[in-house]
């Protein structure tokens, strides 16, 4: 018990430090950086858009880390982390596929388009909508672990792809790299705030997301178990 | 559409998304705090 009450006290001060950044970021972003000289206030879109697929990415990397080291060790909390990640992962890239188009609307005068980067983002979603359904559709949790962890990492190879198409083919705006037009330093900053913000609310969102699937776990041993004394 | 329409839909739509895994979040422990009221109730010593 005290191990769980010192776990909700983790999540307590990791939500309050997400909070507060969330706020530092949209001081940040709307009072801090400059407008960009071409797209005015439209830039701003970018600081969130950025910060959610940075993270986004992120989260299917710790999926891909956890799904390895479930079939090395066949320990399930590498299975719940990984399911964990691959939620708020989920999440992020509706916020990347979101906001994009709105970006683009504005920019290219089309809210979509079937560009590489575009294109195999949604990819990415697909396939990580596609992990949820396997996971739903096992009921034993061994063989359901086995066929997510499978899943997680064939998935993650959608990343990189994602990461190299704008090079490969691209049409899509680059902030860094050779084609990449630089940032003001101050818009960089903004950038910097941005991306910490949604990784602490990356890291709270997983810790809050596994507490519960640990929970709901533990609940049906319990339940399991009664019903075998019964 | 007025700039300023594409920022605010863009924020909008972003926090909209976090308020509702959040709820989302929420109403997973509300479903698991009742089962385990039930529980509780379940193995309880009748009187």
């Amino acid at each position: 018990m005290r191990g769980k009450a010192h776990n909700l006290r983790g999540h307590n001060l990791v939500a309050w430090i997400t909070a507060f950044l969330m706020l530092v970021s949209l001081y940040a972003i709307f009072w801090y950086a400059p407008l960009e000289k071409y797209m005015l206030e439209v830039q701003k879109i970018f600081y969130i858009h950025v910060g959610a697929a940075w993270n986004a990415f992120f989260a299917f990397f710790v999926v891909f880390v956890a799904s390895v080291l479930y079939l090395k060790t066949r320990d399930l909390k590498y299975d719940v982390l990984a399911a964990a990640s691959a939620e708020v992962g989920l999440l992020f890239t509706t916020i990347v596929l979101l906001t994009g188009p709105i970006w683009g609307k504005h920019s290219w005068n089309t809210w979509w388009t079937w560009e590489p980067r575009l294109t195999t983002t949604l990819i990415l979603w697909f396939i990580y909508f596609a992990y949820f359904l396997v996971r739903a559709g096992v009921a034993e949790k061994a063989r359901r672990a086995v066929l997510s962890a499978v899943f997680g990492i064939i998935g993650f190879l959608d990343v990189p792809i994602i990461y190299i198409s704008v090079r490969w083919w691209g049409s899509h705006p680059m902030v860094f790299g050779k084609t990449g037009g630089g940032l003001h330093p101050m818009m960089l900053h903004a950038l910097i705030v941005s991306v910490v913000a949604f990784t602490f609310l990356y890291v709270y969102f997983c810790q809050k997301a596994m507490a519960l699937e640990n929970t709901r776990q533990e609940l049906q041993e319990i339940k399991e178990k009664l019903r075998e004394r019964i | 559409m007025d700039r300023l329409a594409y920022v605010w839909m863009a924020f909008s739509i972003t926090w909209i998304a976090i308020f509702v895994y959040t709820l989302m979040l929420g109403k997973r422990q509300q479903k698991l705090a009742h089962e385990l009221e039930l529980l509780r109730q379940a193995i309880k010593p009748k009187k």
